[in-house]
């Protein structure tokens, strides 16, 4: 088999998936990409490595390039994953300053929660656009497609996203009790987005089943 | 500078290792020789803080290649590094009249 995918990456915390991404490396599988919940292998020959995954954005030139000075490569990333590798035998700890490193995994945390956001508010206002297109054109293939193909694709995406946010909300938490910091507004910010989150979510959808019992009342 | 951030020791050796131009792994290594390889400094905490201090103004980027930027310590930079050299300066002086009386007694 070439190819090896991994769905599980939302329910691990970036620790726990740096730790599976090693064993990966030690089975002989090679990551290629990651997605926010998918991690894909390619075979390859066995190899000890120590991977690293940052929580945020894909790095710019000159964080790859400072990392690679210390012997971390990075691999691959998304919009919420970094994931970089070093085959010596005692890496150089990537952080060596607890307060940096809190300060970095809590603006991982605000990024995850950034774009659960606004992933989720693309996909409302598709959904909401469709049903408002549909009202005023009564233009049902349009609506159709859009809502039909969109609406398993945001429950999907709310659910992944948020697991993710909520991992990176917890490490955030965890490493900020070692040096006594508070994450309440941490806490508070991932416990808002996410009532508003659902809140959104009832309302859209709500319209969109309406807009569909609206149109199957006209069919029949 | 964010006068309510307190400066970190990754901080302060970072602006003590800008007095002259250099890049990322080169603070690093001057930072360790400086310390006498007490204080490590890895590139996550490093790239953090270069990052910040770039945006308080307290270091500039003065070259840069494909690869790599070089860093230096901005005027404002060395008054605050002073500032904080002479607060550390003060806490040694006023820790070493309790700690040598203490040492007498025993």
């Amino acid at each position: 088999m070439k190819y090896d995918f991994t769905m599980t990456m939302a329910k691990l915390s970036a620790e726990e998936l740096a730790r599976r991404i090693e064993e990966k490396y030690a089975g002989g599988w090679e990551l290629y990409a990651v997605s926010y919940d998918c991690a894909s292998f390619i075979r390859s020959t066995p190899k000890k490595i120590t991977a690293y995954v940052e929580l945020g954005g894909s790095p710019d030139d000159e964080k790859k390039s400072l990392y690679k000075d210390f012997g971390w490569e990075y691999v691959t990333g998304s919009a919420l994953y970094s994931v970089y590798i070093n085959d010596s035998d005692s890496p150089y700890p990537v952080h060596t300053d607890l307060t940096e490193a809190v300060r970095s995994t809590v603006q991982g945390a605000y990024s995850s929660i950034g774009i659960f956001l606004s992933f989720f508010l693309c996909f409302m206002l598709i959904n909401l656009g469709s049903a408002f297109y549909y009202f005023c054109r009564q233009s049902l293939g349009f609506f159709a497609s859009l809502v039909i193909f969109d609406i398993p694709y945001l429950l999907y995406s709310f659910y992944y996203i948020a697991r993710i946010a909520k991992a990176s909300v917890n490490a955030a938490s965890e490493l900020s009790e070692k040096c006594g910091q508070s994450t309440e507004r941490l806490q508070r910010f991932y416990k808002l987005s996410i009532i508003l989150s659902v809140c959104f979510l009832i309302i859209t959808e709500v319209i969109c089943v309406w807009a569909v019992c609206s149109v199957l009342s006209e069919i029949i | 500078m964010n006068t309510s951030e307190p400066m970190t020791e990754a901080m302060y050796y970072i602006l003590l290792a800008l007095y002259s131009p250099k890049h990322g792994y080169a603070i690093m290594q001057e930072i360790e020789k400086i310390s006498g390889g007490r204080v490590k400094m890895g590139p996550g905490t490093l790239y953090g803080v270069l990052t910040r201090l770039v945006k308080n103004g307290l270091i500039e980027m003065v070259d840069s290649d494909s690869r790599r930027k070089i860093y230096k310590i901005t005027p404002e930079g060395e008054a605050v590094l002073k500032a904080e050299f002479e607060r550390l300066e003060k806490m040694v002086c006023d820790g070493k009249e309790i700690l040598a009386n203490k040492r007498q007694s025993l």
